[in-house]
């Protein structure tokens, strides 16, 4: 097992080397001059030049990219060209916005579509199956701005139960999170439901229920435990997925996260800053990756014996 | 089963009271007292005024720093950390007497030496000095003036001192002192923090020369989404927000609540058209085009009517305004006959580039052309790329806004119309000598009724050129609280909250 994450980890430095390439590269490569984003329209061409030149964007490419992961390795981000300050700093106060978001979505997602989807799933093709199924189709059908917003309008205009945006207390992320988590309630339930049919019609359930063991006890002891794989797997990719920043439901209830700083980043072409971002983003997605797939191995015995196999 | 099922209810029940009891702690704008949150669109890009030139970022820092005048709601310049002051005959000098005993936000004594170090900071820096290159140099008179000396006569000066002449203190740059993130001024409202994107809280600052502002607590709120903002409003979560969408206006009016505000800014949006352009170079061809323009339908179709179209650059009240000016009117057939005379009777094909935010705006452009046989190519490009297209004269027809940051016509489009430098704003290329003459006049002459008629000619010159195709003024569309007293929707973009106060 061990080595197994050791080798995991050792494989993120040749994927966050790739991205950290192709990324600069692009940016790069687009056109558009910072010197002038940055000073405004009416700045002198002479301003405008020094202004590059102190940012190095006269360097040739290989130069830069060189440059700028001479100093990543020793630590440090650079500083955002436009506001002057710390890449890392920028991402570490959005980034508790983030995860807190993050979290919330996965966990009411898992609170909302796993039971339903066992529910669906030991009431197979039942009138709450269809229902749920098309319910459920519904909110995935919504585009998330927009389910945002009839959010806002619901619980923070006429009930006025909620904030509509920002972030400064619990009660600014249960609506994004709600938002977030109602898109994706669709996708987990259906896959809960799948993968618990497959189980039921296992060998060792039939051999459970023959022992004469509590339907309930099969349900939720054998059946479920065995059936969460697959759903785990996707829970923990759209957990990584959120790491990174949910860009329209941070920008709808206007919050501050990673989503909408790389926005800004990107739209006056801070070149630290996207660097910053998008490398922390890939960071996060592997390291929750390598979290699900070490799960595994705790969720299903199977997995773990045969790990075991091997280091002996 | 039946435990599960009471279980899960009383969860249920659970998570509805833990909603409902955040509810109370939701409405973090009080609707009054002593505290008022405005939502802006955008983050300010930094807090020290030496390294910034957007409107909005200078709009919050006007609360924080106190320049030698303020120009108030009326256009009108008064008294800010100068208490009066005197311009010599010939306009070269400006002296300005500072009030005593001011002192910084955190007891540092504001001295001459500040001011005349602020002030030369500002010039020399390349944010805000490309607005004040008039100034040759500053002078302290004795221990309570300050003379301002400009190497030419420029009328707009006074106005700009509003914006450009911030009181700072060297050593607040020095060692320890983050200007940027951590402001010190002497204004009516003190920094208190910043979280990026998030919002910006200030509060009043006691022993502000001008005694302390009604309105202690001052919280701008970053909501980048416009809708979004606008239920935070009618919601109470923020109390005035200040860039309405065209698309709220009608449900923020039928809140009774809510003042909706909207007229017409300094912001103006044209059409440029390069003028060494093989094909454009051709002053007809311009015309046909400015004459094949239907503003009005622009202005309904892309603004749902939130702006107001114009023949102009001149907005009503400054120097040669005239209400019915229109060199080039619409009219297809007119249009039709002098692309004839320019040589294209069957039409031809041209390019317009664009950012992409104003690809709707295009479309209209495109049909307007189509209507005289112009063959309109859209060339949609991102915002840095489409500068660099401007600056390097790789365009044909081009859309863009501009505006005036104080009221004032040289300020508002010496840039633009000088032929000296193309970059700083004259990317059609306009190259007139009569042009120059008058703008020189212009920006040197501090009598109204010369000043209407150099900028009325200069006008006239301009918008029958064709270079420059005039399309709207934007509206600056503002909402706030019902309950907020003496707020004016400004044409510029500054809100000085100090003048703000809750009814009772």
């Amino acid at each position: 097992m061990h080595k197994f994450i050791l080798k995991r980890i050792l494989m993120m430095i040749p994927v966050l080397l790739g991205i950290s390439v192709i990324i600069y590269t692009i940016i790069s490569l687009t056109p558009g001059n910072p010197g002038r984003l940055i000073l405004g329209e009416r700045a002198s061409a002479e301003a405008v030049e020094a202004m590059n030149e102190s940012l190095g964007y006269y360097d040739p490419l290989p130069v830069k990219y060189f440059n700028y992961m001479k100093n990543l390795l020793r630590g440090d981000l650079g500083t955002s060209w436009r506001s002057g300050v710390s890449v890392i700093e920028s991402i570490g106060e959005r980034f508790p916005t983030t995860l807190l978001l993050a979290t919330m979505d996965i966990v009411l997602t898992a609170v909302m579509s796993i039971p339903l989807g066992v529910l669906v799933a030991v009431k197979k093709e039942s009138l709450l199956d269809n229902i749920m199924t098309v319910v459920a189709l519904v909110f995935t059908a919504m585009p998330s701005f927009w389910l945002g917003m009839l959010m806002m309008l619901v619980f923070a205009l006429s009930l006025n139960l909620l904030p509509a945006t920002g972030s400064e207390s619990f009660a600014h992320f249960i609506l994004p999170a709600l938002t977030m988590s109602l898109l994706s309630v669709a996708q987990i339930m259906r896959m809960t439901r799948s993968s618990m049919l497959e189980v039921i019609r296992q060998d060792y359930i039939r051999t459970a229920r023959a022992k004469g063991v509590s339907e309930q006890k099969i349900i939720w002891r054998h059946a479920v435990r065995n059936a969460l794989l697959p759903v785990i797997t996707t829970m923990g990719n759209n957990f990584g997925w959120t790491l990174g920043g949910s860009v329209i439901t941070e920008t709808v209830f206007g919050m501050s996260g990673i989503g909408t700083l790389l926005l800004t980043a990107v739209r006056s072409k801070d070149v630290p800053l996207v660097m910053g971002c998008v490398l922390f983003m890939s960071f996060t997605f592997s390291v929750v990756t390598l979290l699900v797939d070490i799960s595994y191995g705790i969720i299903d015995p199977r997995i773990k014996a045969e790990y075991g196999g091997r280091k002996g | 089963m039946k435990n599960r099922t009471l279980a899960l209810i009383l969860a249920l029940a659970m998570m509805a009271g833990m909603l409902a009891g955040c509810g109370n702690s939701s409405n973090d704008a009080t609707g009054g007292g002593d505290s008022i949150i405005v939502g802006i669109s955008d983050d300010a890009t930094a807090m020290d005024p030496l390294s910034i030139n957007d409107t909005n970022t200078m709009s919050i820092l006007s609360n924080i720093y106190e320049p030698l005048v303020r120009v108030n709601n009326k256009n009108e310049i008064i008294p800010g950390l100068a208490e009066k002051w005197s311009v010599s005959d010939d306009g070269l000098e400006y002296t300005f007497t500072i009030r005593k005993g001011v002192k910084f936000h955190n007891g540092e004594d504001v001295t001459l030496e500040d001011v005349k170090w602020s002030i030369e900071a500002q010039v020399a820096s390349s944010y805000t000095g490309p607005y004040i290159s008039c100034v040759d140099h500053v002078e302290i008179v004795d221990d309570s003036n300050i003379k301002i000396v400009l190497s030419y006569p420029y009328a707009p000066f006074l106005t700009l001192c509003g914006t450009y002449t911030y009181v700072m203190k060297e050593s607040f740059y020095g060692e320890g002192g983050n200007m940027a993130q951590q402001p010190i001024g002497c204004g009516p409202y003190e920094f208190v923090s910043w979280a990026a994107n998030d919002k910006i809280v200030l509060k009043a600052y006691p022993d502000y020369f001008g005694g302390a502002a009604k309105i202690t607590n001052l919280t701008f709120k970053i909501i980048s989404n416009q809708t979004s903002a606008a239920i935070s409003l009618e919601a109470g979560d923020i109390d005035m927000y200040l860039n309405v969408a065209e698309t709220d206006v009608a449900t923020l009016k039928s809140n009774s609540n809510i003042v909706v505000d909207e007229k017409p800014s300094s912001a103006f949006y044209y059409l440029g058209l390069n003028t060494e352009d093989e094909i454009l170079s051709n002053e007809k061809v311009r015309q046909a085009i400015a004459k094949a323009i239907d503003r009005d339908s622009m202005v309904v179709g892309v603004l749902d009517g939130y702006a107001q179209a114009t023949r102009s650059f001149i907005p009503e009240g400054l120097p040669g305004y005239k209400a019915d000016f229109d060199p080039l009117p619409y009219h297809v057939d007119d249009a039709k006959a002098l692309l004839a005379e320019a040589g294209y009777p069957n039409g031809l094909d041209l390019v317009i580039t664009v950012p992409e935010s104003r690809s709707a705006h295009a479309q209209m452009v495109q049909a307007d052309l189509k209507k005289i046989g112009i063959n309109l190519t859209i060339n949609m490009r991102e915002t840095g790329a489409f500068w660099d297209d401007l600056e390097n004269g790789e365009y044909q027809i081009m859309m863009m806004g501009w505006s005036y940051v104080v009221m004032d016509n040289d300020v508002g489009y010496y840039s633009l119309y000088q032929s000296k430098e193309v970059v700083s704003g004259n990317y059609p290329r306009l190259n007139d000598a009569r042009v120059d003459e008058l703008l020189q006049k212009g920006r040197e002459s501090s009598d109204p009724a010369e000043r209407d008629a150099i900028y009325g000619e200069m006008e006239e010159i301009v918008m029958t050129s064709g270079a420059y195709i005039p399309l709207y003024w934007r509206y600056s569309i503002i909402a706030y609280n019902s309950k907020i007293q003496n707020v004016t929707n400004s044409p510029c973009g500054f809100y000085f909250v100090y003048d703000y106060s809750w009814a009772a």
